[in-house]
């Protein structure tokens, strides 16, 4: 069978950031772009687990992975709390209707 | 007011005055809006209260008196003095003579004009003109001060240009006007001259003053000599002294009665009167020039009558020879000689004129009449080749041509006759004293004499003798004659009133010694500064004896020459020396009017090439630079301006669409930017 080499790792990292980023540019749910935002900083967090596991010597990427979740978990309290505030004022959370900027 | 204490004759004269410009404003306001006979009426009520006033002042005063009156005027600072201005004028026999003959006069004119002018079309103004005309001419008469003498000879000039060019869309009219204006305004520049000096010399206008001044001091002879000299160059156009007396005959275009007027008592009276009056200013050296001048114009002056068939024209050729007279009568220290000859000229020749000029309206009806039944003829009223005949129809006029042409003839017991013999006399004595070229003077009075009375003769032979040429006119016929009124009483009673005044009782018993007249022989009381003098004049019976002599023969020579209808078709052809009035127009065209028309042309032509063109080609040359600046604007300041907002512009619009507002997009910049970091980091890592 096939050896799991941190190629592959990273590529599912890749994967997933690409997935996210594609959905915080394309989905217009402030939600979802929260979601994509989730993908993106899992991608990163399954690179810095990949690295840790093939550097034997340290596991300092597992400690950066559990403060990326808790990170992650604020960051995402705070997008939705901007996306609360963002419906009061502007009552919808389509983010391309939210501008101020006109033309 | 300061003056004499009498002022009974300045009232009187106040009024003779005020009643002319009265009538001048009042009509001239009324202008149309009144009927034209009240106009007349009232400009010749006005008059003839003018005349009576002046009557009575001068029975009231009498011609020994003097009066002075003079009213502030103006007066100026002149070097911490003073210089004090008064209207000054004087009440003297002279004045007072001369307001009434023109008073007088202008009163029948007026009467006169109530049917000769009855007719024509556009005459409002007529009247408010002879108003304004006398108005200047009295106070001409009697202003002591030059400057309102001044005024007023300048006033008269202004309205001889008015009447004589009367029937201004006559175009033959309103030319002779102008050339009156033109040569007189010529004159009234020496005119002006004469009077700066007398102010340079005697520091006054005022004649009193001056004479006085005269009186007592020594003054430098030259500058006395150019003083006279200038006044009488100044009085030669009113004077029609040649050469400037081309305007008098072509004066003939106003209507009849002016000419009447402006020969009688205003325009060229003033001339002659103010010579008289500023006789003590003229110089022996002036008086020589002014005999030679004076007799040459009376007797070439007179020969063109022989030959024009104009007969206003033989009036007006005949008012320049006797005018001639005047003049010489002044220059030779004979200026009461002059006078008394101006005072029955006024007389004779307003008859003259008056008659004539009754004769010419009934041919002009003759000619409306024929018009009325539209039959048009072509016919000159004033050609005296259609005249003739017409002492049998106008009878009265005729005993008036008759009257006052056998005064202007000096026949004697006539007024013309005592005058002409008393300035035939000045000139022999004139000619005993001074000899050589002086003798020309009396040879040449004695000539004027003989062709008055030849062309007097010929005007009056032609006009009521023989057969009526009349007939010879398409469809005329003796029941349009019928149809005109010719014994008007405003015609007649003129007529009579002159020819009576052409009489010698008016002025002396004796009808055959001038020296016996009461004005000359009163001369001396005529007034202090009156200026008249009779000099030393002596009498020659042998003056009478040639004078009649020239005189029959003239008649004689006219007869016979008339009769045979002999013309000397040399003479009377267009271009002799005679109906060109010896080319004097003609000089003063080559002379004068060409050169300076040349000039003009020139200075025109210049104007348009040089200095236009110097114009033109800065002007050009500007706009050629502001072109250049504009193009250079357009395209390099103006570009480098428009360059920066285009590319602004562009610039703007092509990175406005990243900055949107849509976050989205702002991410996925960010995120192709990193890419392409990514990728350059990458390629950098596998390249070097």
């Amino acid at each position: 069978m096939y050896e799991i080499t941190l190629s592959h790792y990273l590529i599912i990292g890749a994967f997933l950031f690409i997935i996210g980023s594609l959905l915080v540019l394309t989905r217009r749910n402030g939600i979802f772009i929260l979601i994509g935002l989730e993908l993106m900083i899992n991608a990163a967090l399954i690179n810095f687990v990949a690295f840790s596991h093939f550097d034997v010597t340290k596991k300092g990427g597992e400690v950066a992975a559990l403060f990326i979740v808790v990170l992650a978990v604020c960051a995402s309290v705070v997008g939705l709390v901007i996306l609360m505030k963002v419906y009061k004022q502007f009552h919808t959370i389509y983010v391309d209707e939210v501008r101020q900027v006109k033309e | 007011m300061t003056g004499s204490e009498d002022i009974i004759p300045f009232v009187l004269v106040l009024a003779t005055v005020f009643l002319p410009v009265l009538s001048f404003i009042g009509l001239f306001i009324a202008g149309g809006s009144i009927h034209e006979n009240t106009r007349s009426m009232t400009a010749t009520g006005m008059i003839f209260f003018s005349w009576m006033s002046a009557l009575i002042a001068l029975i009231y005063c009498g011609v020994s008196g003097q009066w002075d009156y003079a009213l502030p005027w103006f007066r100026y600072l002149s070097s911490h003095q003073f210089v004090e201005h008064t209207i000054s004028f004087s009440i003297n026999g002279m004045s007072l003579i001369m307001l009434n003959v023109v008073v007088f006069i202008s009163f029948l004119v007026h009467l006169y004009s109530y049917e000769y002018m009855g007719h024509k079309k556009n005459h409002v103004m007529y009247y408010p003109y002879l108003g304004l005309f006398t108005f200047s001419m009295i106070v001409l008469v009697l202003s002591n001060n030059l400057l309102v003498t001044f005024i007023s000879w300048e006033l008269i000039g202004f309205c001889s240009y008015l009447l004589v060019g009367f029937w201004f869309n006559k175009e033959a009219a309103a030319q002779a006007a102008s050339k009156a204006f033109l040569i007189n305004r010529v004159a009234d520049v020496f005119f002006l001259l004469a009077l700066l000096l007398v102010f340079y010399q005697y520091g006054s206008f005022d004649l009193n003053a001056i004479h006085d001044f005269q009186s007592t001091h020594y003054s430098s002879g030259t500058i006395d000599f150019s003083i006279g000299m200038l006044l009488f160059i100044g009085c030669m156009a009113k004077t029609a002294q040649f050469p400037l007396n081309s305007w008098l005959p072509d004066a003939m275009e106003g209507p009849t009665p002016v000419s009447a007027l402006l020969h009688a008592a205003t325009m060229v009276a003033a001339g002659v009167y103010l010579l008289v009056k500023l006789d003590f200013l003229l110089t022996i050296d002036v008086r020589f020039v002014m005999v030679i001048i004076g007799s040459l114009t009376a007797f070439f002056g007179a020969l063109p009558a022989l030959t024009t068939f104009n007969s206003k024209k033989i009036l007006a050729y005949s008012t320049v020879s006797q005018l001639g007279y005047m003049i010489a009568a002044i220059g030779c220290s004979a200026s009461s000689a002059a006078f008394f000859h101006l005072f029955t000229h006024a007389f004779f020749k307003a008859g003259l004129f008056l008659s004539v000029g009754a004769v010419i309206h009934a041919l002009h009806n003759v000619h409306h009449k024929l018009a009325y039944e539209h039959r048009f003829v072509h016919m000159d009223p004033l050609d005296i080749r259609i005249m003739g005949g017409l002492g049998k129809k106008m009878p009265l006029v005729f005993v008036a041509y008759l009257i006052t042409a056998s005064s202007l003839m000096g026949l004697p017991f006539f007024s013309g006759f005592l005058s002409k013999e008393s300035i035939l006399n000045a000139m022999f004595t004139f000619a005993e004293y001074r000899h050589g070229i002086a003798l020309i003077a009396p040879i040449l009075g004695i000539g004027t004499v003989l062709v008055t009375a030849f062309y007097v003769t010929r005007l009056g032979i032609w006009m009521f003798l023989g057969e009526s040429r009349l007939n010879e006119l398409k469809y005329y016929s003796e029941h349009v004659w019928e149809k005109v009124k010719v014994n008007h009483p405003v015609i007649i009673v003129p007529l009579v009133l002159l020819s009576l005044g052409s009489f010698f009782v008016l002025f002396s018993t004796d009808p055959f010694h001038a020296s016996h007249s009461w004005l000359l022989s009163g001369q001396g009381h005529l007034g202090r500064v009156s200026g008249l003098r009779s000099g030393f004049v002596e009498e020659y019976g042998l003056v009478m004896i040639g004078s009649l002599t020239s005189v029959v023969l003239g008649i004689l020579l006219a007869v016979l020459l008339t009769k045979k209808r002999v013309s000397v078709h040399a003479l009377e052809s267009k271009k002799s020396i005679l109906t060109r009035f010896y080319y004097i127009d003609d000089v003063i065209q080559g002379l004068v009017v060409m050169p300076l028309q040349k000039t003009s042309l020139a200075i025109a032509a210049f104007d348009k090439k040089g200095l236009d063109g110097i114009v033109h080609g800065i002007v050009y040359i500007t706009v050629i630079k502001a072109h250049i600046i504009a193009w250079f604007d357009r395209v390099f300041v103006d570009g480098v301006i428009s360059l920066m907002v285009y590319s602004t512009g562009k610039f703007g619009k092509a990175f406005r669409v990243i900055q949107r507002g849509n976050v989205q997009n702002y991410l996925f910049w960010v995120l192709a930017l990193m890419l392409v970091v990514a990728i350059w980091v990458l390629i950098k890592g596998v390249l070097f």
